[in-house]
């Protein structure tokens, strides 16, 4: 289909640019021809073993690493949009950012954030999950499972795990160094993020748009109403477990590996579903595609701008995010003189 | 900051200021820095960003103590040596930071020197302390208190004059209520900031709850320090034990 | 014994403590359009949702002979199609896709060219076929009501329920519809449609249902159902049959 061809025609070029620029300079092409250099243990001998590591060890995995989680964004903004018949819901309505953000931020208050490279991700995907299941719980047990309540549940949630996020930065302010290791966190981004970083996130993509794939359809029946979708031999039940599973999943792994990066599942799947149409299978993949494209694009930019300096990549993402709702609302000025 | 400072003094004492092929981006910062000048003869920058970084290749790098674990496996794996910092809140782990430097680029005895430097400036100072023990206490707008384990602990002390902050049993750094703040009562209050702002920063005090009613206001005892020289994380620290010093000195002079 | 598309006996609704149908018994319904008629809050929005199994209720509903309540949801939803009055349709779809939706108990989201023709049969019966591929966003409110009219249409089910079909159509395309549902009885199927308009209900309808309070006061033809005396009961108002220039029978108020 000429939309999965255009998608991936960007996402092909959003890689090729990625993998060609950095700071460094080192090039796409130097390192294909020494692609199969043999390297010796030792220190960095040549020029060309430089090249090659900085593009095997720093650069590639670091596109991977962001491939993978704009696609997961994307694609959790797609089920919640289809979830909550709202052009305009983000994934972060079920608490799941927020959750990972608090656990992520004790993490960093207690110090466990700096003894291994994996217990700041663990602890971020566990306090995503399980903010999303109490929210899913809350809702279950008080207001029956009702989309309406879910989503009250979330502001709800969302402002309590923010203002108890406030206020374990605000123990560490007087720690300068912590404090700032915090907020790089929170704003979301990719420095030092190695291939473990990917193999962590890879199975919760996986996982997350396999079952994501599966309620394609009956997202599209969703969009007639929960009432209608039931008579039409849609399950709401299954449906929200499925689709908060899934959201749990892809977001609490893009958030275990970088932080908290607003915007992408607002934006993407509202764009893509604006040019290619609302069905939700094409438009799930299609957005993945593009959510890859845009953080790398994003991610590119965060480590060359500025270089030796980073620029995190949730704060380039939301400068383009201001611009996006202002054309928004321009356009639906538009819409509605016309 | 620690490592530019500390190998930038060891690497002057060898003569071998060329071997420092990158520091970090807060050096050229004279708000912070304490090298700022000398920061215009190395010319690599690092920061967090990688690829630059290991494109400077150097053999060695060091990291802060605060810097997440990712970034040390990633320049690991990078196959770069690197070496992780101790913390610095204390004289004693300032000290260390310069031994283990000295040792790793294998400028032992200039780092040596350095340090005998250090301890006989601190008995210079214990010599020349006041007469009297005062009692300081250090200015934040936040009210957040400098106890035991800080390097503002140590400087007070070296200085000869005591930390009132001690007496709340504060660890570290600790933002304290403006209700226990305001039942301490200094002798001096410590303040960053330069000679030239000493009204403005007096102003700013005195409409700070907690220290506006306390004794040292009202007689305008206020120690001015350089910033640079009070955070310090390397041995410029002392300098700002020196600044202190000389104030209480000439406090004492005046009111004899 | 034929089996009957439709029986209902002693259907009870309550909600919040507050009995919203009582005792409802409707006598079988085969092929035919039946109208279901009532002043507001008489319960035929909560009718066609209990039956629908929207709404939890007490009391035995029966379709082709077999109690609801043994069909699975897959089964269920096969045999019935119920259209609400009021729809928020937050995607642009196109038409034939809204209508293709209509048939998801039985393509579960693969339409083969069977879905496609049978929507399109739909589209077509209701006369926006020239829409199939406009947005539904774009659509005015009767343009939509009548997609979504086609989306039961364009379904295998046998029992039709739809809540106010007219409520957003002009008098021409609302005769047209109950023309078309008229129709489409033929093909073995029952339509209990709400209606406002008691003259085009008995104009069209096979058979009448009327509704007053939460319970059934009367049902049958609409010649003997619409009496003076059941409209001042039930609506408290007066009426009349008159006759127009053509010799058909016309109920009025005034």
């Amino acid at each position: 289909m000429k939309a999965y061809l255009t998608c991936l025609a960007g996402l092909l070029i959003s890689i090729i640019v990625a993998l060609s620029f950095g700071s460094s300079g080192i090039s796409l092409l130097e390192v294909s021809q020494h692609l199969l250099l043999n390297m010796n243990g030792g220190a960095i001998a040549s020029q060309t073993e430089l090249s090659s590591i900085i593009m095997f060890e720093i650069r590639l995995p670091r596109i991977l690493v962001a491939g993978i989680t704009g696609a997961s964004l994307a694609a959790a903004g797609v089920v919640s949009q289809g979830l909550f018949r709202n052009t305009l819901a983000s994934p972060s309505i079920l608490g799941t950012t927020s959750g990972g953000s608090l656990v992520a931020a004790s993490m960093f208050f207690y110090g466990s954030a700096f003894d291994h490279w994996y217990t700041l991700p663990i602890g971020a995907f566990l306090g995503a999950a399980t903010a999303t299941y109490i929210l899913f719980l809350i809702s279950k047990r008080f207001f029956g499972l009702q989309i309406q309540s879910l989503l009250l549940a979330g502001f709800a949630l969302n402002a309590l795990l923010g203002a108890c996020t406030s206020f374990v930065i605000s123990l560490m302010l007087e720690d300068q160094q912590k404090a700032a290791s915090v907020m790089h966190w929170m704003l979301g981004g990719f420095a030092a993020r190695g291939m473990e970083h990917f193999y962590m996130v890879l199975p919760t993509f996986l996982i997350g748009i396999f079952l994501a794939t599966n309620i394609t359809h009956k997202l599209d029946i969703l969009a007639l109403g929960e009432e209608k979708a039931q008579t039409l031999n849609v399950n709401m039940k299954v449906l929200w477990h499925i689709s908060i599973v899934c959201i749990a999943l892809l977001v609490g792994g893009s958030v275990a590996v970088a932080g908290a990066i607003p915007f992408v599942g607002l934006v993407v799947p509202h764009m893509t579903r604006l040019v290619f149409g609302p069905k939700h299978r094409n438009l799930l993949w299609l957005s993945a595609i593009n959510g890859a494209s845009l953080i790398l694009l994003m991610d590119l930019l965060a480590r060359t701008l500025m270089a030796p300096k980073e620029i995190e990549v949730g704060v380039l993402i939301s400068l383009f995010g201001a611009p996006f709702f202002i054309w928004l609302l321009l356009s639906y000025k538009e819409g509605v003189r016309n | 900051m620690a490592g530019d400072e500390i190998l930038l003094e060891i690497l002057k004492e060898t003569h071998q200021l060329n071997r420092l092929v990158a520091i970090s981006t807060l050096a050229d910062n004279d708000n912070y820095s304490n090298i700022a000048n000398e920061a215009k003869q190395i010319k690599g920058r690092a920061g967090r960003e990688l690829e630059s970084l290991i494109n400077l290749r150097p053999d060695l790098i060091f990291l802060a103590s605060y810097n997440q674990p990712a970034m040390i496996d990633r320049l690991r794996k990078s196959r770069i040596t690197t070496f992780v910092l101790g913390g610095f809140n204390s004289f004693d782990q300032i000290k260390k930071n310069i031994s283990d430097i000295g040792n790793i680029i294998g400028a032992h005895e200039a780092a040596q020197k350095i340090i005998s430097n250090f301890d006989s400036t601190l008995a210079a100072f214990k010599k020349s302390a006041p007469a009297k023990k005062y009692s300081l206490l250090n200015f934040s707008t936040s009210s957040t208190l400098s106890g035991k384990n800080t390097t503002f602990d140590n400087i007070i002390e070296a200085a000869g004059a005591t930390n009132l902050a001690n007496k709340l049993k504060i660890e570290g750094w600790s933002k304290i209520s403006v209700e226990s703040l305001s039942t301490l009562n200094p002798d001096y209050i410590v303040a960053i900031g330069e000679a030239n702002q000493k009204d403005q920063i007096f102003t700013q005090i005195s409409q700070t709850p907690g220290y506006r009613h306390m004794q040292a206001v009202k007689n305008k005892k206020i120690i001015l320090v350089d910033g640079r020289k009070l955070l310090a994380v390397s041995h410029h620290v002392l300098e700002a034990t020196a600044q202190i010093q000389a104030s209480l000195l000439e406090y004492e002079k005046k009111h004899k | 014994m034929k089996n009957f598309l439709l029986e209902i006996e002693k259907l009870n609704l309550i909600k919040d403590s507050i009995s919203i149908l009582e005792n409802i018994s409707i006598k079988p319904l085969s092929n035919s359009l039946v109208a279901l008629i009532g002043p507001n809050g008489s319960g035929k929005t909560s009718l066609l949702r209990s039956i629908a199994q929207i709404e939890t209720y007490s009391g035995i509903v029966k379709m082709a002979g077999t109690a609801t309540s043994t069909f699975s949801q897959a089964q269920f939803s096969k045999i019935i199609s119920w259209t609400p009055s009021s729809f928020q349709l937050p995607f642009s779809y196109s038409v034939l896709d809204i209508v293709l939706m209509g048939r998801f108990p039985t393509h579960n989201g693969r339409p083969q060219k069977i879905d496609i023709d049978k929507s399109l049969e739909a589209l077509e019966q209701m006369d926006i076929l020239d829409f199939k591929d406009r947005h539904v966003t774009t659509l005015s409110s009767g343009e939509l009501q009548k997609t979504m009219i086609a989306q039961a249409l364009a379904s295998d089910a046998q029992v039709i329920l739809m809540d106010e079909p007219c409520a957003n159509l002009d008098i021409a395309a609302s005769m047209k519809l109950l023309k078309s549902l008229k129709s489409t009885v033929l093909q073995n199927r029952a339509v209990l449609f709400s209606i406002h308009d008691i003259n085009l209900a008995q104009r069209f309808a096979d058979s009448m249902i009327c509704l007053s309070k939460g319970r059934v006061v009367a049902q049958g033809l609409p010649k003997d159902l619409l009496s003076q005396e059941l409209v001042l009961e039930v609506f408290g108002t007066n009426s009349d049959w008159l006759q127009n220039k053509l010799g058909e029978d016309q109920f009025v108020f005034y």
